[in-house]
């Protein structure tokens, strides 16, 4: 605290003393902003969820996470620190992560064409395949640089960024020949603010390329490891009136490590996204495919840190209970996939559309592994053999569009969205989908393939302009897994500041009858301006959470749970 | 324009410049210590875990490749290591107290991982497999600095085993050292769950056989002082000797003592020894 206290003042005082104007005129640009969040549980043992105090509670009951986060400015310098503590975490959150300091501390300061960063950054290159350093505070994620960053816009339009550092991990102190360190260039070209010819043009063209490298000793004795790892990758952004393209390709060496099992085949990932939108009309369409692309600064990590890059997903998020009980979890080592959709407004005072119109979504997405070929390759004793995905080999082949086996995850939803009044509105979803839920959650047991059908029926009902009644009627059918669920949720609230709701989720098909468990819950929250609290108390049911195809396992559990959370 | 494309060449050129394209062969050839080094491999597992049939095959692959340098223990505890009661194949109870006291301690949270010879690394103690080779080499390299020898009798009437370790330290040690010794167990057959194909059945391996299991402690979970001596002298020969009543599931011919001596404070151990319950 001490050190923070000491680097935050001697910048300060840097900051002071290279203002001509006075000590006055320093105090007038000053900015302080922060946010601080305080999320805790008191779990309470529930035998009949399997949330036992021997398994799970073991003498802490209370847990929490919070942070607080301070960001100074004065013009162009900012400075900033986050404290975060996890005393202990809360469960289904990586217990690797107990522990409280300031992970992360700052300054950046911008003059003219460039601009400097040392200490913790977040960073993104393109889509991320490249590289993406971010912060997810619902998945207890965090891969922020430690390190350097500058940023150079010799023109406008055109901007180079380079990057140096090493990654957050947990609470661990980097040291040399632990996890690896990172550098990369980006540089993005904006066509229409760079050539005056294109000023004006109806064609919106960006282009950019990027490189990222990251070293990391070769410790490993039996295979001769590769020390740096290069990814490129090159992109570019086309609007044309009503019609947009986005793509990106990146492209990696041999990058063996515990996660695709020591391979040394170079990686291949490609995103291709298409959206037209007009009045009443929408349509959206991605193209995927990811082979061997895994990337963390340390080879021998396997959970949720380190990650040098990120691989968009390219399914619908779904936030219904039922629907998002079975999230998918972008496959690194290979998938290949595409998802469309298209939404559509029957216009109002139509046959079907009525007084206020209704609107339509339809999306289809669906998900498969890369068709792979084994390949020939000499083991650890000298013997030649052939295998896919042997450790010491080049890993598989694989045709560039093929679709393998097995499908991961199929999902055709259709949500239909009125209002029937000035009081009541009100949408149906009916979704189909196929969950292989043996590669996406190891559960071979469970499956190996989970084809559900869900509905649900959500209806608002306005009493007053600031008192509304929302329900929701929804149901879960399968024959694998736990079977069939329903689940219902009443949510009463009183704008700006009030709500309160009751939900319950029953697994009433589950085949085990002494696992027919009711998840009950019920909430209540209040907001001030930018300050929120809410307090639940029920069952949580063992599930996945995924924020944008990364995923942490919940374990179900009972008790209350709060949050406070605040910003200015 | 043409800063433009040479500043964009840049980028592409430092992409390429900072990285190593291994060709084949990536296996290294590398030559196993000779040593009188003896470590010891610790594999935390449970027949729950479905990638710990693959670590096994690891355990009993470098078991094989450093033979008597090397000491394995499958320590059975944790969350997957639990009974599943009234599963025909997953129902047997294989968690010892030192076993679970040793997993809570070294905070073990999933399975499969290791340890090798206690050693805290950067990233802490537990070792996955794909490292404990490497892990193996580097401890074998480390300097021989006890000698144990374990001296085994078993009477069948009353199947009682009588074990006398004999520890000789060849430096001086100024902390304190324990002595664990403990019991293993090869070929127990039960049920295991495994997801890896090219290991057995997927999801469950009915009749898998267990080797190394730990079955029991004979002296406590964290073993006694080797001698009340402080610290250790060098060159004296320090003696143990332990009695053990056998249990009816504990077969004599496949089972192991396994003993080794460590840094009572930081657990590290410094020589790890095993020997044939009987006498061949």
């Amino acid at each position: 605290m001490r050190r923070v206290i000491i680097i935050l003042s001697i910048l300060v005082f840097a900051v002071v003393s290279s203002q001509a104007q006075g000590f006055q005129n320093f105090l007038d640009k000053s900015e302080v902003h922060g946010s601080f969040e305080f999320d805790g549980a008191y779990y309470i043992a529930d035998d009949a969820i399997g949330f036992s105090e021997e398994d799970w509670i073991k003498g802490q009951p209370f847990r929490f996470n919070g942070f607080g986060k301070i960001v100074y400015t004065n013009g162009g310098f900012s400075a900033g620190l986050r404290y975060e503590a996890y005393l202990p975490p809360l469960l289904g959150y990586d217990q690797d992560l107990e522990g409280q300091g300031f992970p992360n501390i700052w300054a950046s300061y911008t003059h003219e064409k460039f601009s400097f960063t040392v200490g913790s950054f977040y960073e993104q290159f393109g889509n991320g395949l490249t590289l993406r350093s971010f912060e997810e505070w619902m998945l207890g994620y965090d891969n922020a640089i430690n390190g350097a960053r500058i940023v150079y816009e010799p023109i406008k339009g055109l901007r180079f960024k380079g990057i140096y550092g090493v990654q957050r991990y947990y609470w661990y102190k980097w040291e040399p020949n632990t996890r690896g360190i990172v550098k990369g260039l980006d540089g993005e070209l904006d066509f229409n603010q760079v050539f005056r010819g294109m000023a004006d043009s109806k064609v919106r063209f960006t282009f950019g390329l990027s490189a990222v490298s990251k070293y990391q000793v070769d410790d490993m004795k039996e295979l001769n490891l590769p020390e740096n790892v290069s990814n490129i990758g090159a992109r570019f952004n086309m609007g044309i009136g009503k019609f947009n393209i986005n793509t990106e390709y990146a492209w990696k060496v041999n990058d063996p490590s515990v996660l695709n099992n020591f391979i040394y085949k170079d990686g291949q990932a490609w995103m291709l996204s298409l959206t037209y939108s007009t009045k009443g009309f929408g349509f959206f369409g991605m193209f995927k495919r990811y082979d061997n692309v895994s990337t963390k600064s340390d080879r021998y990590v396997t959970n949720n840190a380190l990650d040098v890059t990120f691989l968009p997903p390219n399914t619908e998020i779904h936030t219904y209970m039922l629907t998002s009980m079975y999230p998918y979890a972008t496959q690194p080592n290979g998938e290949i996939g595409f998802q469309f959709q298209v939404n559509y407004k029957i216009p109002k005072k139509s046959k079907l559309g009525g007084k206020y119109g209704m609107g339509i979504a339809v999306n289809y997405s669906q998900v498969n592994d890369i068709a792979r070929d084994s390949v020939a390759y000499v083991d650890a004793f000298g013997v030649p053999a052939e295998g896919i995905g042997q450790p010491g080999s080049k890993g598989w082949t694989s045709p560039f569009f093929k679709f393998g086996d097995p499908v991961f995850w199929q999902d055709l939803n259709i949500e239909i969205d009125k209002k029937f009044s000035k009081k009541l509105k009100g949408s149906l979803l009916y979704m189909y989908q196929t969950y292989n839920i043996e590669v996406l959650e190891g559960h071979p047991e469970d499956g190996p393939i989970v084809y559900a059908n869900i509905a649900v029926l959500e209806m608002t009902y306005k009493f007053t302009s600031k008192h509304a009644l929302r329900w929701e009627l929804q149901g879960l059918w399968t024959e694998q897994d736990d079977g069939n669920w329903a689940a219902a949720l009443l949510e009463y609230t009183i704008s700006p500041n009030w709500f309160i709701a009751v939900f319950d989720q029953w697994n009433y098909g589950n085949p085990e009858k002494e696992f027919q468990n009711h998840y009950y819950n019920v909430s209540f929250g209040y907001t001030r301006r930018t300050t929120r609290l809410s307090i639940n108390y029920g069952r949580q049911r063992e599930g996945i959470v995924c924020v944008g195809g990364v995923c942490r396992v919940v374990p179900a559990s009972n008790g209350f749970y709060f949050t406070l959370s605040t910003n200015f | 324009m043409k800063n433009l494309i040479i500043s964009f060449l840049a980028v592409l050129v430092l992409g390429f410049s900072s990285c190593d394209v291994v060709e084949e062969p990536y296996f290294t050839e590398f030559a196993i210590p000779e040593t009188e080094k003896k470590v010891l491999l610790e594999d935390y597992t449970g027949h729950l875990c479905v990638y710990c049939a693959g670590a096994a095959v690891e355990a009993e692959d470098l078991k094989e490749l450093y033979g008597d340098n090397l000491v394995v223990i499958a320590v059975h505890a944790g969350f997957f290591a639990q009974p599943v009661p009234h599963d025909p194949y997953l129902f047997d109870d294989f968690r010892t107290d030192a076993g679970e006291e040793w997993n809570d301690y070294f905070n073990v949270k999933g399975n499969p991982v290791g340890m090798v010879n206690r050693i805290e690394y950067a990233d802490g103690y537990l070792v996955p497999p794909d490292r404990w080779n490497s892990n193996i080499v580097d401890a074998l390299e480390e300097q021989v600095e006890a000698r144990l020898e374990i001296e085994n009798s078993f009477d069948e009437e009353t199947r009682t085993l009588t074990t006398t370790i004999k520890t000789r330290f060849l430096v001086g040690i100024a902390d304190p050292v324990n002595l664990m010794v403990c019991i293993t167990q090869d070929s127990i057959i039960s049920g295991q769950k495994n997801l890896e194909p090219e290991i057995g059945d997927v999801p469950l391996i009915e009749e898998y056989v267990f080797m190394h299991m730990m079955r029991g402690s004979l002296n406590g979970n964290w073993g006694e002082m080797v001698t009340d001596d402080n610290p250790v002298q060098v060159n004296k020969e320090y003696t143990n000797t332990y009695k053990q009543v056998f249990p009816n599931d504990w077969i004599p011919k496949d089972c192991h003592v396994v003993a080794f001596v460590f840094h009572e404070q930081t657990k590290t151990v410094i020589q790890a020894e095993e020997a044939a319950v009987l006498n061949e």
